[in-house]
């Protein structure tokens, strides 16, 4: 005899309740999808990272610009195949509120050096061209709405220029990302634009380099060169840390100290709310099923069939919330790049993630139908009969 | 009898009589409320560190364009002109109240791990700690001695940051600096190192400073001051108060917790909002009976509403209450996380306070509100005979 349309019959009986308490899984397993794709997303950044890469910043802060006598004396260090320069340009756009990374650099290395940066021929080479001309991520492109040709201009906040007008940034190309590692949603000019401007004095502000990114020879491991690098600049003027990129990155993931696990305490106390909730409905479903359940076991059904019953029923109802809200969450992650790409460069609700929901459901659903199930297998079967509703 | 009410004790009873159901909806309002009170607690605790300490006649000068002291650079003869302004008070010794200060976040290491975090030093004058005065405390150690290689350090830091106890030595750049004092301060300068800005500027090789800092005349009258000094062209700067410049300093965190904790709490909230119509739907599905008999009694439609209301009500009250409860115990917990704007991990307390708490109900309240709203408007359009037959 087939069990399943008995299930889906009741479980269907209130379509009201059974719509409310899919929402309410749906709501909250979206929200638990969310919350584990900020920490993934974070994350990606690192596991994505590239091993040819290694990165030379101050050893002493994360503000302190590496003098730009730095570039020729690492150049020349036995492993390194190239040395590009970044240098973080923190300038406004329009109003503070609308932040995304801005960095000067060399543009044909930046391009050789990361292949993940993708973006049409024509484009490089009109880039290459123009000093004062840029490319951005197609994120914050969307985002602004830019378009190639257009002047972008950037208010100075660590590089103002003397009098007091924004920079302007003409946009020659639009790149996307083919990994992780790299986000959408930075702006990369001519660094020697930012420091000829620095020299005549038409802007103001610190000299050199926030870091150094050097791509390795083949052959080479980044563990000695690095090693090499540091031990040159141990006794100043500058003390350098150089690392791989994925170290780099982890670095600025630690930085944010701990909201992972704010956000862990918080996808706590949304898995025990529906967890509750899933308790409560099957609660109340038991309590109207007395008569059910009597008549069943009266029947002849064994103990396990109203367990399995409930168990079967209580997991359909999550698992219909689950995949609706993970659904849900695939749907989003468009609008959360959009509200927190200035955080999150690169939010992406990972595979792992939807897997982690799918266990989830099938364990709240197993656990909330376990309580009013057993309850049920234990009925006097004619004590279920008299006492129904 | 058409205008009476059903008595109070009538939901609260069936409240009692369904605990377990009205516990479990309860609940699950209780751990939206908790969420949403946990975020907030966060946003306050940060925004109060930052708005009760700053002073109103003490001016912050920052070269012009910049948002913050990390971002400026002031030169040495300019530190000089702001020195000079007739507007600063004089101190005890006859030198002007005003100081250069310089500024970097230092990567130092966790006491606990090897994790990194971003530390501000701040070199400070004398003159700093005259103008710093009431937010200001030397709690441990003795006072900082000017031209050597000294420094003292915030209490919450001298725990968490390793090589920041008392007597401990810290490199700098690389220079040894030792520590001599540990002092205490209500506001963000708490997440702060303190040394001699000279000394600093040497082993950082740094040698602007990063903003001016100056108290105010008695009578002065800042806003007029602010005005004419941000369109000083001998003197490009950003001029606001130290309490204003202060606030400017939390606005990006601020910001996104409100987004988040709004994202959260909302989100949450339907989910409860569900949750609890729910249970409620079901009472009013396993009380057809008694509805009919009320409404045999001569209670009215809108007797019953109210009835039914009152409990969802009931239950987005007690959700509120244990709400809050779960929530209290984080009030004054000590955390850090990073400043966005500045990028510096700022030490601070969680804040529950009277307004949090009384939101929270509030909040609770009416999602209880809504969602006894459908259930309730149910139960008073049964037909009083009809109900009575069915079950």
């Amino acid at each position: 005899m087939n069990l399943g349309r008995l299930v889906r019959r009741q479980a269907l009986s209130h379509p009201v309740r059974a719509f409310l308490t899919v929402g309410a899984v749906a709501v909250a397993i979206f929200l638990l999808c969310f919350l584990r794709s900020i920490v993934t997303s974070l994350d990606a950044a690192v596991t994505e990272s590239s091993g040819r890469r290694i990165i030379t910043a101050s050893a002493v802060s994360l503000f302190q610009a590496l003098p730009a006598s730095y570039n020729e004396a690492i150049g020349a260090i036995d492993g390194v195949d190239t040395v590009s320069r970044f240098t973080w340009f923190g300038g406004v756009y329009k109003d503070p509120e609308n932040f995304f990374a801005q960095f000067g650099t060399d543009p044909e290395l930046l391009l050789a050096q990361y292949p993940e940066i993708v973006l049409p021929e024509e484009q490089k080479q009109a880039w290459f061209e123009d000093k004062r001309g840029a490319i951005v991520g197609i994120g914050i492109a969307n985002k602004f709405g830019w378009e190639v040709g257009q002047t972008v201009p950037l208010k100075g906040t660590i590089y103002p220029q003397t009098g007091g007008k924004a920079w302007e940034f003409t946009i020659r190309g639009i790149y996307r990302s083919t990994r992780a590692n790299v986000d959408e949603m930075t702006l990369y000019f001519h660094w020697p634009y930012l420091d000829e401007s620095l020299e005549s004095g038409d802007a103001m502000g610190p000299r050199g380099t926030s870091v150094y990114l050097i791509r390795l020879e083949d052959g080479w491991e980044g563990e000695p060169v690095a090693q090499a690098i540091d031990e040159y600049y141990a006794g100043g003027p500058q003390r350098t840390r150089t690392q791989p990129e994925a170290a780099f990155q982890a670095d600025f993931v630690n930085m944010m100290g701990n909201l992972p696990t704010f956000l862990g305490m918080i996808g706590g106390a949304v898995l025990i709310a529906i967890f509750f909730g899933v308790v409560n409905t099957m609660t109340i479903a038991a309590r109207e099923r007395y008569r059910a359940t009597g008549i069943l076991k009266s029947l002849g059904f064994s103990n396990q069939v109203p367990l399995r019953l409930f168990l079967m029923e209580s997991t359909m109802l999550v698992l219909g919330g689950g995949a609706i809200g993970m659904f849900l969450a695939w749907l989003s992650q468009p609008a959360m790049k959009a509200m927190f790409g200035a955080f999150i460069p690169v939010y992406h609700v990972a595979q792992d993630t939807y897997l982690a929901a799918i266990v989830t459901c099938v364990a709240v659903g197993i656990l909330g139908g376990l309580i009013p199930g057993v309850r049920a297998a234990r009925l006097q079967p004619v004590e279920a009969l008299r006492r129904g509703v | 009898m058409r205008h009476r009410l059903v008595p109070f004790r009538y939901p609260l009873r069936s409240l009692m009589v369904r605990w377990q159901a009205s516990l479990l909806s309860a609940l699950g309002i209780a751990m939206s409320i908790a969420v949403l009170c946990g975020v907030f607690a966060l946003r306050n605790g940060f925004e109060a560190l930052h708005a009760e300490t700053g002073s109103d006649d003490v001016i912050v000068y920052l070269r012009k364009g910049a948002t913050s002291e990390g971002e400026s650079g002031i030169t040495l003869d300019r530190v000089n002109m702001y020195k000079a302004l007739p507007e600063v008070q004089p101190g005890k010794n006859g030198q002007p109240l005003a100081a250069g200060e310089s500024y970097l976040a230092l990567f130092l290491a966790k006491a606990d791990d090897l994790g990194l975090v971003n530390v501000p030093i701040r070199g400070v004058e004398a003159a700093s700690l005259e103008i710093h005065g009431d937010a200001f405390r030397l709690v441990e150690g003795r006072a900082l001695a000017f031209g050597s290689d000294e420094i003292i350090v915030g209490r919450p830091l001298s725990s968490r940051i390793h090589s920041c106890k008392l007597g401990d030595t810290l490199m700098v750049n690389v220079t040894p600096f030792k520590v001599v004092g540990i002092f205490e301060s209500d506001g963000a300068y708490s997440s702060e190192i303190w040394g001699d800005i000279d000394r600093i500027a040497a082993a950082l090789e740094r040698p602007m400073r990063q903003r001016v800092v100056a108290k105010m005349r008695p009578g002065v009258d800042i806003a007029a001051h602010i005005e004419a000094m941000e369109n000083e062209k001998r003197l490009p700067s950003k001029v606001m108060t130290e309490r204003a410049y202060f606030i400017s300093q939390t606005g990006f965190l601020g910001n996104v917790l409100v987004i988040l904790g709004n994202l959260l709490g909302g989100i949450l909230g339907i989910a409860a909002i569900l949750g609890a119509a729910n249970t409620m739907l079901a009472a009013v599905g396993s009380r057809t009976r008694e509805v009919g008999v009320l409404r045999s009694l001569g209670f009215g439609q809108f007797a019953v509403l109210i009835a039914f209301l009152t409990e969802a009500v009931l239950i987005g009250l007690a959700g509120g209450l244990i709400g809050c409860l779960l929530v209290l115990p984080l009030d004054g917990l000590q955390t850090g996380t990073m400043n966005w704007k500045t990028f510096t991990e700022t030490a601070f307390a969680f804040r529950v306070d009277a307004g949090l708490l009384t939101t929270a109900v509030c909040v609770s309240v009416g999602l209880g509100l809504v969602a006894g709203l459908v259930p309730a408007w149910r139960a008073s359009r049964l037909k009083p005979v009809e109900a009575m037959r069915r079950s």
